[in-house]
């Protein structure tokens, strides 16, 4: 599989979120997303099963609250690139 | 927990066909259709699992596994001249169905066409086939299409599902009119909330699950449920159901 880079990860949020392109950042919060919502969370695990093959739970969802979280998540499955 | 109930004989001679035979819903199909006589063609995309289905239908007048994923249409015609290898077909149960639980705006068509493709134009196909002349039983035949409470109400992040499933309840009604020159009746199936593998795929937290039960007067359902409506519904006896969609819900949508 090939590896993503983080700035493709903040596109990848940005459109699963329908957040405006570059309002999201490394540092950025769930709650300071609005489409980070339980609608936005099953876009979000969608994208990282389509693309990445990594399937989440409702409860492993819940648990990712920020970008960091999800840059984490794709690192331990080996699909970041540094 | 409601008692099984077994009415020998109603399919004795009656070669029924089954999809999504490998779990849930298409599976207790199976089994009740079993208990009654009939002689089964069950198909599912795994092997183990319909072997598994296949182990508890006792009663069976025959029991053969197709192993097929009905998402590639173009297989379909194929899976069922084989089955009709085995006996011309009476009955056909599409009970294939895939969920989608995500917004509007992940729905890409893609993922929509995914959907519309097991649950609607698998049906589509099988039925084709099954209607087939050289098919169908000669003395008529009837089908079966699992829809949903989804059918008739609505909930968030399952607008594929919705359409899909609403497209099913158009088909049978649509099939059923211009099938019944030939004898075939064809009616459909809406369920509430079943706990199936494929519910149990959906995503949801036991909060969810709790506010659906607490949404069905009658608690959520079992797959025997679906299965005893289900053998009325493709019952032989049934000579003038047709056309027809049964709301199997706990009362779900009366609300």
């Amino acid at each position: 599989m090939a590896k993503t880079t983080p700035s493709d990860v903040l596109k990848m949020l940005a459109d699963a979120f329908e957040a405006p392109p570059g309002s999201i950042g490394p540092d950025t919060q769930r709650d300071e997303i609005a489409g980070w919502d339980s609608m936005g969370a099953l876009a979000l695990m969608a994208e990282l099963d389509e693309r990445f093959g990594i399937t989440l739970t409702a409860d492993e969802s819940k648990k990712l609250r920020s970008v960091a979280d999800v840059l984490a998540l794709l690192k331990r499955n080996d699909a970041l690139a540094e | 927990m409601t008692q099984a109930t077994f009415q020998p004989g109603r399919f004795a001679g009656r070669h029924v066909i089954v999809s999504g035979a490998s779990s849930g819903i298409g599976r207790a199909i199976a089994v009740q259709l079993a208990r009654e006589g009939a002689q089964l063609a069950l198909i599912g995309r795994n092997r183990d699992a319909l072997e598994a289905t296949k182990a508890n239908c006792q009663g069976a007048a025959g029991v053969e596994l197709f192993v097929a994923d009905l998402a590639d249409i173009g297989a379909i015609p194929d899976c069922v001249a084989a089955i009709k290898e085995r006996g011309r077909v009476y009955g056909l149960c599409h009970s294939a169905g895939v969920s989608l639980t995500l917004p509007l705006a992940a729905t890409k068509p893609d993922r929509f066409h995914a959907v519309m493709n097991v649950n609607v134009l698998a049906g589509m196909e099988l039925a084709r086939a099954f209607t087939r002349r050289d098919t169908l039983a000669e003395d008529g035949g009837c089908m079966l299409w699992l829809a949903s409470a989804y059918a008739h109400v609505a909930a968030p992040g399952q607008i594929a599902y919705c359409i899909s499933k609403s497209a099913t309840v158009g088909a049978a009604r649509a099939m059923a009119l211009e099938l019944a020159p030939r004898r075939v009746r064809v009616n459909s199936l809406s369920p509430g909330m079943v706990r199936t593998p494929m519910t149990e795929a959906a995503s949801l937290t036991a909060e969810q699950w709790a506010q659906i039960g607490a949404q069905h007067p009658l608690g959520i359902g079992a797959p025997e449920d679906v299965a005893y409506a289900a053998a009325f519904l493709l019952d032989p006896r049934n000579t003038w159901l047709t056309g027809a969609d049964l709301r199997l819900d706990g009362g779900f949508t009366l609300q």
